[in-house]
């Protein structure tokens, strides 16, 4: 057709018609296809070849014929000038012979059909060299007719169809999808087929219908269909045969025509063809489908024969054949594979175990019931339920959070006082819309057939989409606690830790002076105490009554009369020596009472022959006879050169009971001085105080380590540990107080505890940390004393609120166990005045008693 | 006596009476519930037959003791006639504590029921001493002596001692006399030497135990005050108990302990009147002597004294560091830690016990030269002590003793049992530490304890879960105001406790520097 486009330009509206003129050439190709054997694949090379060695060829087939013989010839008959020659030469190919026909048969009756579709178009392969010029003649004739308009309407409506059957740029691609000219490329299939092999298709008109059609050509059985081992097609469809004895034809073929029933011959034609015939009537069948007598082949003879004489139909099997025992349950030495036996051949699957175990769990679990009644379905689906949301499978699944539900405010019809008025309305309008309370102007609609569209319908369900996806959520685990209880530490319990004072024995009234320190004697029998008249007082602790008074304001003017500031017992247990602290000094008492043997080593203690006098720090005054005589043995005044005197508000003695230390607070750079009995001598160790006047540096009480030559220091807010003997600062304890009040150290110099006048009692242990282990806090008020049991495990604290904290803390040797602190009872029973409550408190050196002084103006035993 | 019918109920169910039943039938339609009970005494002579009893649960004291009375009545009946017996009111004991209440009532403070067999004890009811009057003085009394029927001696803090009469105890003044030592002193504990009153020794918070002569009651002005000094304490002394040895009637020796607050306890021989042999009829070494008359400061060193050293020196704890030791080391001595200690005479002066604040509870044989004989170790500090009486009959002590706590609590220690430290432990025995604990002089169970509230209970051992009866505070018009102080003040400490030698009356002495008679009729009695 290339060649054909390239000769002459065909017009677009007779490419239609020259497409029909093409048929001829397909014909022929149907005919060269009827050669035995050709491979589909070289076709159009071969084809494209013809076009150009065709001139020669035709000069060799006309010496092919003249040498009548040869193979060549049977390949380049293909493109035959008539069918003549193909039938000159049927015994030439015997093998085809059969073929042959039934295509002849076949090519005939589509050429029949061919011109019954269409009369004015039945060419003929002869009519190929004028056929230009007739059509052009015939078709300008017709065009110009005019009793011809139904046929011409009729010619153009099969244009238009036949046009759209087609593919519009079939024709005047030229190049195919490589880029090749399609004149010039290969093709792989020839005219008469599409690119992808399927066989084109001719517009007819119906016979039935008088509407034009398509139509294919038949497909041939064996060449057209892949299965050639295609049975017979049944023509007569899933129905009796004996439907058509009355009929004409039995059944139709693949375009709906009828295949005529062949003519029958009558009974006597049958018996003459027997007789006369050639002999072959004993030899065929009658196919009943077609109608026709088959004549058996030999082979199809041998095999009846075979089948009357019971054998096998198959000449060439042999059923007695040797057999050859491949399989065998012999143990061969050789096995015919060393391959090992494969793992799966003796061990049990692993998947199929999992498999069965699941099933088996489920079993167990109950989540399988043999013979289970199914799940009962419910008979309507309740709308309105969560139990239809999607819930992941798993545990951890966490469901949306639910939006609120719609308010009054949201309905379509609201009462009245939902509805903005102007005001509101402006300020809504004007807020920005995430500072709206509402998101909507509420409204009201007579009917809810009025309510319009919802114009933020998408924007919210947006926004709730970007809340869901993109705040995260997580899963909080709530503690469960069914005993509120068992998150408190495990302590023991009170009475576990017996004994420990609990109530008030005695009494020591010193009504109306509130007292403001107490100390009982090493011994425990004596207890000092130190009231506002400026009066030492001394009891027996046992008793209660008041054995002794001290003045320790004698020789002081009124006007400076002042208040016992402290007072403690030296802890020495052969001397019975007390250091009082009033009005500018210290007295050291040695009391009479307690025993004369006691008294006179006392009073020679403090009686040394060689009194160092340092009058730069404090005057050691020995006191008169008489005052010897009542107790009282040395005065010592604490001055220096700038102040006139100071004010010394502290003492605490050393463990050992030589020396002990002072506290003046308003003094800045003599501060603490530390006094020592035995050589009648005071020192100030901290001189060179930087700041002076500091509130903050000012010094609130020392004391000294049990064992090692260490002081205590508390300032304002810390407490600083020197080590007196090297002349350094140890450590510094930071409290985080705002201002420490009191502080003890326990007997064994590891722990320390410190009270704050912001109602805090701490505990540190001076190995762990310089922070506090345990801050109690515990009083309602500022603490005013903390004392350490020097014997038992046992410590107090007294506040401003009344009471006195009485806790249990015992210290382990092991440095890996820390301090176990049990508060143990509040001991109430001091009057609060002028907010102050308990001022000091002091253990019994053995017992566990505790004395508490008050400023109601009693001290009070406490015992277990 | 068991053949003697019951006839009990003759008032309530007069005649229906079996023979030998036990349990009277005295249940008609209507009467109330039943419960049996048994009977038992430890008085002689008063024994009923020891079978159950049923009795209405209704019934109290009263009936229960008309009961016995009926039993003891037809017993003796049976010799003489039935109008020669006096009936006798009889104390329950359940339990261990007085029956106060109707039996049900028990039956229901305890949840036991009607039909368990309820054990009681019969003891002779005493009226609870009343008090009879009360001798104010300047200071706190620290201790009281009764011994002697008519004179009441006390020792005050103030360093007098003082003897009253208990006839007019708040009438007349007492005779106040101040040892020469004394000035400035406080007494801790002044005794009777013997029963004829004429002697005194007196412990001081000085440490001085000191022997002395007072006016008898027939002369009633001895213008010479001399005391013997007996010098070992140099604490102050806490105690003081004093047994007469009535060798022969001439020479009659008195043995002293003393005991202090170090720890020591010193045992003295001393003669009972107290005439010692002075330094010009011996001619022997320098001793001490004072005589002082009211404050005058005369030494007549004519007639020096010679006072003996102690018999026997016993460390109840021991001291830290001794005084030959310290004298070594030429430091003083150390006493022990708690060393305060209290001491007292047991069975005459075979015995001392002692106890002190460590806890320890010890008795000393003084035969056997002064050897530790028994110790008990507990968790209390003792601030009294007094041996149980010994019983009449027996001829040795029970080594018992009876102490007082500063945990308000009071034990008996039964050195019998070495197993466990108080045979009987009664906590919560007062409301405040007990001060004075005193044993009845005639009953083998009954003491006196007072403590530091003021209340004086007596108790008796078989009912340690219930005092007998506290003695309540007078009521009087005099005393009204004294009362009202003490209500605002209300721990006037009782510090002083004794019984008067036939057991009737108690006197008592304190914080309220008052000197109370509390007088009774037959306590203490065990025969019917």
């Amino acid at each position: 057709m290339a060649v054909d486009k390239g000769r002459r330009p065909v017009p677009p509206e007779r490419r239609a018609q020259g497409r029909k003129r093409a048929e001829p050439g397909d014909v022929t190709i149907r005919e060269t296809r009827t050669r035995p054997v050709h491979t589909p694949e070289p076709e159009p090379e071969l084809l494209a070849k013809d076009g150009i060695l065709e001139l020669e060829d035709d000069d060799d087939n006309d010496d092919d014929d003249d040498d009548d013989d040869d193979d060549k010839s049977n390949h380049h008959d293909g493109a035959p000038k008539n069918e003549d020659d193909m039938e000159a030469f049927p015994e030439l190919v015997s093998g085809k012979d059969k073929d042959d026909d039934g295509d002849e048969d076949e090519e005939e009756d589509d050429e029949d059909e061919d011109e019954d579709a269409s009369d004015d178009e039945a060419f003929d392969s002869d009519d190929l060299e004028n056929w230009d010029e007739e059509a052009d003649a015939k078709y300008g004739d017709a065009d110009l007719s005019d009793d011809d308009d139904v046929k011409e309407g009729d010619a153009a409506l099969e244009r238009m169809i036949a046009r759209a059957r087609v593919k519009p740029d079939e024709s005047e691609r030229t190049t195919n999808k490589l880029g090749i000219d399609t004149g010039v490329a290969a093709r792989f299939y020839d005219e008469s087929r599409n690119d992808d092999g399927s066989k084109r298709g001719r517009v007819v008109q119906s016979h039935v219908t008088g509407m034009p059609k398509v139509e294919y050509p038949p497909i041939e059985p064996e060449y057209d269909s892949d299965s050639s081992t295609e049975d017979v097609p049944n023509r007569i469809g899933q129905v009796p045969l004996s439907w058509y004895d009355d009929l004409p034809h039995i059944g139709y073929d693949i375009n709906g025509r009828r295949v005529l029933r062949p003519a029958q011959g009558d009974e006597l034609d049958k018996f003459l063809d027997s007789v006369e015939g050639e002999g072959d009537g004993w030899f065929s069948a009658h196919d009943k489908t077609s109608g026709q007598d088959v004549k058996l082949t030999d082979e199809e003879l041998d095999i009846i024969q075979r089948l009357e004489r019971a054998q096998i139909p198959v000449e060439a099997y042999d059923p007695y054949e040797p057999a050859t025992d491949w399989f065998t349950q012999h143990q061969q030495t050789t096995p015919l594979t060393a391959r090992p036996e494969p793992k799966r051949r003796f061990v049990p699957s692993k998947w199929e175990h999992k498999k069965i175990m699941k099933i088996v769990r489920a079993i167990r679990q109950g989540r399988i019931v043999a013979h289970a009644p199914g799940r009962e379905r419910p008979a309507f689906y309740n709308l309105w339920s969560d139990a239809d949301e999607a819930r992941a499978d798993h545990p951890m699944h966490m469901p949306a959070p639910k939006l609120p539900l719609p308010s009054h405010v949201e309905s379509y019809n609201p009462p009245a006082e939902y509805l903005f008025g102007d005001d509101e309305k402006a300020e809504w309008e004007a807020a920005e819309p995430e500072d709206r309370k509402l998101p909507f102007l509420p409204a009201k609609y007579a009917a809810l057939r009025l309510v319009p569209g919802y114009d933020q319908a998408l924007h919210e369900r947006f926004q709730r989409c970007l809340d869901l996806y993109m705040a995260p959520r997580m899963r909080r685990k709530r503690l469960d606690i069914d005993d509120p209880d068992q998150l408190l530490p495990k302590l023991p319990a009170p009475r576990d830790l017996r004994p420990f004072p609990t109530h008030t024995d005695v009494v020591y009234a010193h009504a109306p002076w509130r007292i403001r320190t107490v100390s009982i004697d090493p011994s425990g029998a004596w207890l000092l105490t130190g009231p506002d008249d400026g009066h030492v007082r001394l009891w027996d602790a046992a008793l209660g009554r008041c054995v002794a008074t001290w003045d320790m304001n004698a020789g002081v003017a009124r006007a400076d009369r002042s208040p016992v500031y402290c007072v403690q017992w030296c802890p020495n247990r052969t001397f019975g020596i007390a250091a009082a602290v009033s009005v500018g000094r210290v007295t050291l008492l040695a009391p009479p009472q307690c025993g004369k043997t006691m008294y006179e080593a006392s009073l020679a203690h403090l009686t040394t022959p060689h009194a160092a006098e340092d009058a730069a720090t404090a005057q050691w005054t020995r006191a008169s006879e008489a005052d010897r005589a009542a107790g009282v043995c040395v005065r010592i005044d604490v001055r220096n050169n700038k102040h006139a005197s100071l004010v010394p508000k502290y003492v605490r003695w050393h463990a050992r009971g030589d020396y002990f230390a002072t506290v003046s607070p308003e003094a800045a750079g003599e501060a603490v001085l530390i006094h020592q009995v035995s050589k009648h001598r005071s020192q100030a160790p901290f001189r060179r105080t930087r700041r002076a006047g500091n509130s903050a540096m000012a010094v609130q009480c020392v004391c000294f380590h049990p064992s090692r030559p260490w002081l205590f220091v508390a300032t304002q807010r810390y407490v600083r540990v020197y080590d007196l003997v090297q002349q350094s600062l140890v450590k510094t304890l930071q409290p985080g107080v705002r201002w420490i009040s009191s502080l003890d150290v326990h007997p064994s110099g590891d722990h320390v505890i410190i009270g704050s006048y912001d109602r805090r009692v701490l505990w540190f242990d001076l190995d762990l940390s310089e922070r506090p282990y345990k801050a109690l806090r515990y009083h309602s008020r500022a603490v005013r004393a903390v004392a350490y049991h020097p014997r038992f495990p046992l410590f107090a604290s007294a506040a401003d609120d009344g009471t006195v904290h009485v806790y249990h803390g015992t210290v382990y040797s092991d440095l890996l166990q820390n301090a176990l602190l049990v508060p143990l009872k509040i001991l109430r029973g001091h009057a609060v005045q002028d907010a102050l409550g308990v001022l000091s408190i002091a253990w019994h050196p053995t017992l566990p008693w505790l004395v508490s002084a008050g400023a109601d103006g009693d001290a009070r035993l406490w015992t277990p | 006596m068991s053949d003697r019918p019951d006839r009990v109920h003759d008032q309530a169910a007069s005649s229906s009476r079996d023979s030998m039943t036990s349990t009277p039938s005295i249940s008609s339609s209507n009467a109330p519930a039943t419960v049996p009970i048994r009977l038992r005494t430890s008085l002689p002579g008063c024994s009923i037959p020891y079978v159950p009893y049923m009795v209405p649960v209704t019934w109290r004291r009263s009936q229960l003791s008309t009961l016995v009375n009926k039993v003891l009545a037809t017993a003796q009946g049976a010799g003489h006639e039935e109008a020669s017996y006096k009936a006798v009111p009889f104390d329950f004991i359940v339990d261990g504590s007085l029956l106060r209440c109707s039996l049900d009532e028990y039956l229901e403070q305890r949840g036991q029921s009607a039909e368990t067999t309820l054990e009681l004890e019969y003891i002779r009811s005493t009226l609870p001493p009343a008090f009879k009057d009360a001798a104010r003085q300047d200071d706190w009394v620290s201790s009281v002596d009764a011994r002697h029927a008519h004179r009441i001696l006390t020792a005050s803090y103030d360093g007098i001692v003082r003897i009253f009469d208990s006839e007019s105890l708040a009438t007349s003044p007492p005779q106040s006399y101040t040892p020469a030592y004394a000035s400035n002193v406080s007494l801790t504990s002044a005794k009777w030497l013997r029963n004829t009153a004429d002697a005194i020794v007196t412990g001081s918070m000085s440490g001085t135990v000191a022997v002395w002569r007072v006016p008898g009651t027939e002369t009633k002005s001895v213008p010479v005050l001399q005391a013997a000094e007996l010098e070992h304490h140099t604490s102050p002394v806490s105690s003081i108990d004093v047994a007469v040895a009535a060798t022969n009637a001439s020479a009659e020796r008195a043995t002293i302990v003393s005991a202090g607050w170090d720890g020591s306890i010193a045992l003295w021989d001393v003669p009972a009147d107290a005439r010692f042999e002075t330094q010009e009829e011996t001619g022997g070494a320098p001793g001490k002597k004072r005589r002082k008359q009211h404050g005058s400061d005369a030494r007549p060193i004519s007639s020096a004294i010679i006072t003996p050293p102690p018999l026997m020196v016993l460390h109840h704890v021991t001291p830290s560091l001794g005084a030959t030791a310290a004298r070594a080391l030429n430091t003083a001595p150390t006493p022990g830690p708690n060393a305060r200690t209290i001491a007292a005479l047991g069975d005459g002066d075979q015995r001392i016990w002692s106890a002190a604040w460590d806890g320890t509870v010890k008795y000393w044989d003084v035969v056997a030269g002064g050897g530790l004989a028994g110790r008990k170790q507990t968790d209390k500090v003792p601030l009294c002590l007094d041996p149980l009486q010994s019983l009449s009959l027996s001829s040795f002590t029970t080594p018992q003793l009876v102490c007082g706590h500063m945990d308000h609590s009071l034990a008996l220690y039964d050195f019998r049992d070495a197993v466990s430290n108080a045979a009987l432990a009664m906590s919560g025995a007062h409301a405040a530490p007990v001060s004075a604990v005193k044993v009845h002089p005639v009953s083998a169970h009954l003491f006196a304890s007072g403590a530091y509230d003021g209340r004086i209970k007596v108790w008796d051992v078989r009912s340690p879960k219930q005092a007998l009866f506290a003695l309540s505070e007078p009521v009087s018009t005099s005393s009204k105001s004294s009362h009202m102080a003490s209500s605002k003040q209300p721990r006037t400490k009782v510090l002083g406790l004794d019984w008067t030698p036939d057991g009737n009356a108690l006197v008592s002495g304190g914080e309220d520097c008052r000197v109370c008679l509390y007088q009774g009729q037959a306590i203490g009695i065990e025969h019917v």
